[in-house]
């Protein structure tokens, strides 16, 4: 199947069979390592995506479901200046994710903060649930996203709340 | 700091050229006799491995077992491997898999270790008092109970694999290991050539909890086997599915203790049969029940003991360290135990172990002595202050008993209960024959004035090199940016032993010490570039068996509140107060603490995950989580400063404390002593029920 | 339009509109439906899917996809993502809310439909218990007619229906009533369809000390629901009278021991969760 949709701000076109896994298809077709293969049921948070706008388990997307959408990998997202507002707070905090959760941990928080960017420490907890990652203690987590969060507001606005 | 090479990356990452895939075919049987395996016609692309393609010896050697790479004639477990199929088409290779037929004929399979006879150990601690018997009579308070534990699922960051490719004339091994030498070792006398045939690189580790100790070797000789046999790279990766149903996981146990003691709560004997079950082969059973018997009686002193602890072999696959070799276990199970005491005493459980606790001059099981002063009233009174334990104890143990006299506990309501537990963790050796001999470090000052430090230490975060490199700076006086670490590489780096048991932390760290200090004592004598080798060498007595080059200690209260209507317990709070000897890094030792504990809980409060018939049922994967379920609790940690000690390991702490201190307070809440882990909400239902039944 | 006549291993079919759908259908009567694919693709863990022959995708029914609301009602089409009803806001009954975030986790609530959630072919999905609880109603479309059935009808002979009608869940409408009192507990995994857990729901009006409207229900490996409980309690003042309360729960126990037994912990734990939420009705 020829399988046309936008990668990373790009138009790309796949060749693969139906049944693919969008995981794969990024990984192999498109050599993007990201993006992990890890339990292969949308539990672990490792092949997290962008697709059209939300916040997917990409190995639970069969190939036919993506064609005209649009992806947006960790790659893709590195670009941005909301990546940077995150980077900024890790270092603020001094959170530092491993190489194999840092995908999951960076796409959760970017989905939760473009729904809110105030959240509270039971959203932020309910967002990251199945977060499959040893280094990830939650009690870091509300300091570190709030720290994100003040950055990201001045950034906008000019201050923060 | 500088690396003067790249480490490996990830394994996911590596692609060679011409590389070919492995797949495991796994036995489907838990004991029986290998018949026949029945594969779809493959291609010429496409190979079958099986043990008879194994050119030298066809097994993992371990000191009390040897494990076979691929099953010859007899299978031991729900699998276990039986063959490799190798390709270029993974997708291909899971159709190739599911179509072929592996046919065994099947035996009677023991899954359980509550009875065993004799073939069935693979080792046995026994340490006799012949006038014990005497002190569990007369007066003295009785106390007997038998104590489990399940199995935990480490959950890798990354699931075992191994690439195996030819560099020149030697095969190149690239795994994500704790001990790089030992998979040299294991893979050279799979192939039957010698260990400088074999190079081994390991690739990114992440958190491993001691998982990937010596299951790397395995898959490692079966990815090694598949470039021998076939000539090109080869990569085998599990699935996480796989990872998850047939890794090792932290073995089940069942520890029964019998104590007696006075009136006054003094701790007179204790005796304890623990029970490990290893599974298959289980490596390192030597090692498990000694910590396991140790543990078994706590931080306590008592002048008699009597242990008898067995490992024993099922058909179950092989079980592993996991963030130690069984200390764990045996802490929650003498823990639990000191409950049962001092609740039939009506102690208060802090001041029985301030009675109790060892101190300098005491010795462990073995006569193994304690050093060093143990601070256990300044761990145990400080934690207690931190978490108002004893105004805390006594709200919880008033209204506990009061709902006890009445025979029945208001489900309706939040039942709260405290716990407090003592503990050590020993930092040292493994005393399996391969770790007996000597290793070390190799330390380079060079002409151009920096120095290079070589090691095959794993080290799951960069800043742990940090510590060692600014050690390293302040002996010599140079600055960390003149400091690098040779890529590790076993041609390159000579062995520092395994890097599990704190090890990096406490040996490493010391050979560093020692290689630059005696640098700093000729640097300006000879000329550069100036090599100093260092290596531990065990003492005699550590050759004759003695676990620990030091021990740790550290002390925990844990609140617990048990929810109506679900009766799920989650932890409110957790305590910790930690002696570590010399802290390296503060942030480092939060985080690692911080997060053990974490782990530590899920173990206590998680899915109960079991084998069952002899295996993990796929769907179990589903309802696992390796994150708590609830908010988490605050953890609240502090350490006992002391900059003249030696650093000392202290990860393993939440795991010998918190699940003993969670079950306690469990006990409390509900009246009735917890006797497994993990605690379910099914099992306080139970223990409450029985309650009223009794009344 | 695809290909019809085009058969590679797999044929999926995109259709824009049910009508196309339902040609689709016809011509290819054992096409699976596929939304989210959550419940299809479970379980599944090699690299490829093993997906059937033939696919329907709903990714481009606009018709499916819609959200209206009135007063009274909230209606979603079938193929919406539990996220996007989340996103609504306060309109979405507060019940609703907290059973759709204890439905796996967020990156599966943003693929996974309320209408697959409702065919699940697993244990029975917690949505079900806020769905009949509220009296929502489903719309059956097939090719030649459209129909409403209730959500608890439903779990009786939809499933049946469907099959035999060549026909799917198009919308689902949700009555927007407000409830003085609301009662949910999860029972097992929060964030699973625990087999050995489920959910339990109570939904309460009191007007003037009256219980004017009650529903109860427990949702998991069984559907519960609470008949004569409700009917008894309709009408009662409040407190409630504890005799009265002891026979109806007496009741509930044999119900519930009837409807699952062998999971002591679950019959248990339910028939907690009725006393506690009974209790609290004050």
């Amino acid at each position: 199947m020829t399988i046309p949709f936008i990668l990373n701000g790009e138009d790309v076109v796949a060749q693969c069979s139906v049944d693919k896994r969008l995981v794969d298809i990024l990984r192999d077709n498109f050599k993007l390592a990201g993006t992990r293969a890890d339990c292969r049921s949308g539990l672990c948070g490792a092949c997290s995506v962008i697709f059209n706008g939300r916040l997917v388990p990409s190995c639970l997307i069969p190939a036919f479901k993506v064609k005209d959408g649009e992806v947006i990998t960790i790659e893709g997202f590195m670009q941005t200046l909301e990546y940077q507002d995150i980077i900024s707070g890790f270092n603020q905090t001094g959170f530092r994710p491993d190489q194999f959760c840092a995908t999951s941990i960076i796409l959760g928080i970017e989905a939760l903060l473009s729904q809110n960017l105030r959240p509270e420490p039971q959203e932020i907890y309910t967002a990251f649930t199945d977060i499959q990652c040893r280094n990830l203690d939650p009690n870091q987590l509300v300091p570190m996203i709030k720290s994100i969060s003040e950055i990201r507001q001045r950034r906008l606005y000019g201050r923060s709340a | 700091m500088v690396e003067t090479g790249r480490s490996s990356g990830t394994l996911e990452e590596l692609i060679l050229q011409g590389m070919l895939y492995g797949h495991i075919l796994r036995s489907p049987v838990a004991a029986g006799t290998l018949v026949r395996i029945n594969t779809p016609k493959l291609s010429s692309a496409y190979t079958l491995i099986t043990a008879h393609d194994i050119p030298g010896k066809p097994f993992l050697d371990f000191y009390a077992s040897h494990m076979p790479i691929l099953a010859g004639t007899q299978v031991h477990y729900i699998g276990e491997p039986v063959a490799l199929l190798v390709g270029p088409d993974r997708t291909k290779l899971e159709e190739l898999a599911r179509a072929t037929e592996i046919i065994a004929e099947e035996d009677e399979a023991l899954f359980e270790c509550s009875i065993f006879n004799s073939d069935r150990i693979l080792a046995k601690k026994t340490v006799q008092d012949k006038g014990i018997d005497s002190f569990f009579k007369g007066d003295a308070v009785l106390t007997e109970a038998t104590y489990s534990t399940g199995i935990q699922e480490h959950w890798y960051p990354e699931c075992h694999g191994a690439l195996a490719s030819y560099s020149y004339d030697k095969m190149l091994i690239r795994t994500a290991t704790q001990w790089p030498f030992h998979v040299r070792q294991a893979v050279a006398s799979v192939l039957g050539v010698s260990v400088e045939d074999i190079l081994v690189e390991p690739t990114e580790l992440g958190s491993h909890l001691d998982g990937k100790l010596w299951y790397p070797s395995l898959i490692a000789c079966l990815a090694g086997l598949a470039t021998y046999i076939c000539k090109k790279p080869v990569k085998i990766l599990l699935s996480r599915l796989e990872d998850f149903q047939f890794s090792p996981k932290r073995p089940a146990s069942q520890i029964a203790l019998r104590t007696a003691t006075g009136t006054d709560g003094e701790l007179i004997a204790i005796e304890g049969r623990p029970i490990v079950n290893m599974g298959a082969s289980g490596p390192f059973a030597e090692e498990f029940i000694s910590r396991l018997s140790i543990g078994a009686l706590g931080a306590y002193r008592s002048s008699h003991r009597r242990i008898e602890g067995y490992a024993v072999q099922s058909n179950i696959p092989p079980a592993g360290p996991f963030a130690g070799f069984g200390f764990s276990q045996a802490n929650f199970a003498i823990e639990s135990h000191i409950w049962s005491i001092t609740d039939r005493l009506q102690q208060n459980p802090l001041e029985w172990r301030k009675k109790n606790a060892l101190c300098k001059g005491d010795t462990l099981l073995q006569g193994i002595p304690v050093r060093d002063p143990v601070p256990s009233e300044a761990l145990l009174d400080t934690v207690a202050a931190m978490s108002d334990f004893n105004r805390k104890w006594s709200s919880y143990e008033l209204i506990s008993r009061y709902h006890r006299s009445l025979h029945q506990f208001p489900l309706d309501k939040t039942l709260r209960g405290i716990g407090i537990s003592l503990g050590y963790q020993g930092n040292g050796l493994l005393f399996e024959g391969s770790d007996k001999g000597t290793f070390g470090i190799e330390v380079t000052l060079e002409k151009d004035g920096t120095l290079l430090i070589k090691s095959s230490a794993i080290v799951s975060d960069e800043e742990t090199k940090s510590i060692w490199a600014t050690i390293a700076g302040e002996i010599l006086g140079i600055s960390s940016s003149q400091i690098a670490f040779a890529p590790i590489r076993t041609d390159e780096v000579p062995d520092s032993g395994p890097s599990c048991l704190s090890r990096n932390t406490t040996i490493i760290t010391k050979l560093i010490q020692r290689a630059c200090e005696a640098i700093r004592k000729q640097r300006f004598r000879d000329p550069l570039p100036i090599t100093v080798k260092r290596q531990f060498r065990p003492t005699k007595a550590q050759k004759d068996g003695l676990p620990f080059s030091m021990l740790s200690w550290g002390a925990a209260v844990v609140e617990v509140e048990i929810e109506p209507i679900t009766l799920k317990a989650r932890a409110r709070g957790i305590w910790l107060m930690v002696d570590g000897g010399k802290i390296l890094s503060e942030q480092r030792a939060r985080i690692s603490i911080n997060l053990s504990c974490i782990h530590a809980l899920q173990w206590a409060t998680g899915n109960g995950l079991s084998y069952t018939e002899g295996i993990i049922s796929p769907d179990s994967m589903d309802y696992y989580s390796i994150q708590l379920q609830d908010n988490p609790p605050p953890v609240y940690l502090e350490f006992l400063w002391n900059d003249n000690e030696q650093p000392k390991g202290i990860g393993e702490l939440p795991f010998t404390l918190i699940p003993g201190a969670f079950a306690q307070a469990v006990s409390q809440a509900i009246g009735k002593p917890i006797r497994k882990l993990p605690i379910l909400p099914s099992d306080i239902e139970r223990e409450l029920r029985s309650r009223e039944e009794q009344a | 339009m695809e290909d019809l006549h085009n058969l590679p291993h797999n044929q999926v079919f995109s259709p824009y509109n049910l009508a196309e759908l339902f040609l689709f259908w016809n011509k290819f009567p054992d096409a699976v439906l596929f939304s989210g694919g959550t419940d299809l693709l479970r379980g599944q863990t090699d690299r490829l899917f093993r997906l059937p022959q033939n696919l329907i995708s709903l990714d481009k029914v606009d018709e499916l996809k819609k959200i209206n609301r009135t007063e009274r009602y909230l209606e979603i089409g079938s193929a919406v993502c539990l996220s996007d009803i989340l996103r609504l806001g306060k309109i979405v009954p507060e019940a609703l809310v907290t059973i759709i975030n204890s439905i796996g986790n967020p990156r599966i609530r943003n693929i996974a439909t309320v209408g697959g959630a409702i065919r699940s072919n697993h244990r029975y999905s917690d949505l079900h218990a806020i769905l009949i609880a509220q009296d929502a109603t489903y719309e059956l479309k097939s090719a030649a007619d459209a129909r409403w059935i209730s959500a608890s009808k439903f779990v009786a002979s939809g499933p049946e229906l469907l099959q035999e009608e060549r026909s799917l869940i198009s919308r689902i409408r949700i009555p927007l009533t407000t409830w003085t009192y609301i009662f949910h507990k999860k029972i097992g995994h929060i964030h699973r369809d625990d087999p050995e857990g489920g959910t339990f729901l109570l939904l309460c009006n009191i007007d003037k000390d009256i219980i004017t409207d009650l529903r109860m229900i427990f949702v998991g490996s069984a559907i519960i629901r609470f008949k004569d409980m409700e009917t008894n309690l309709v009408g009662q003042s409040i407190p409630l009278g504890e005799k009265n309360i002891e026979i109806l729960l007496k009741d509930c126990l044999e119900l519930i021991a009837d409807k699952i037994p062998d999971k002591t912990y679950l019959q248990n734990t339910i028939f907690r969760s009725i006393t506690a939420a009974l209790d609290s009705i004050v």
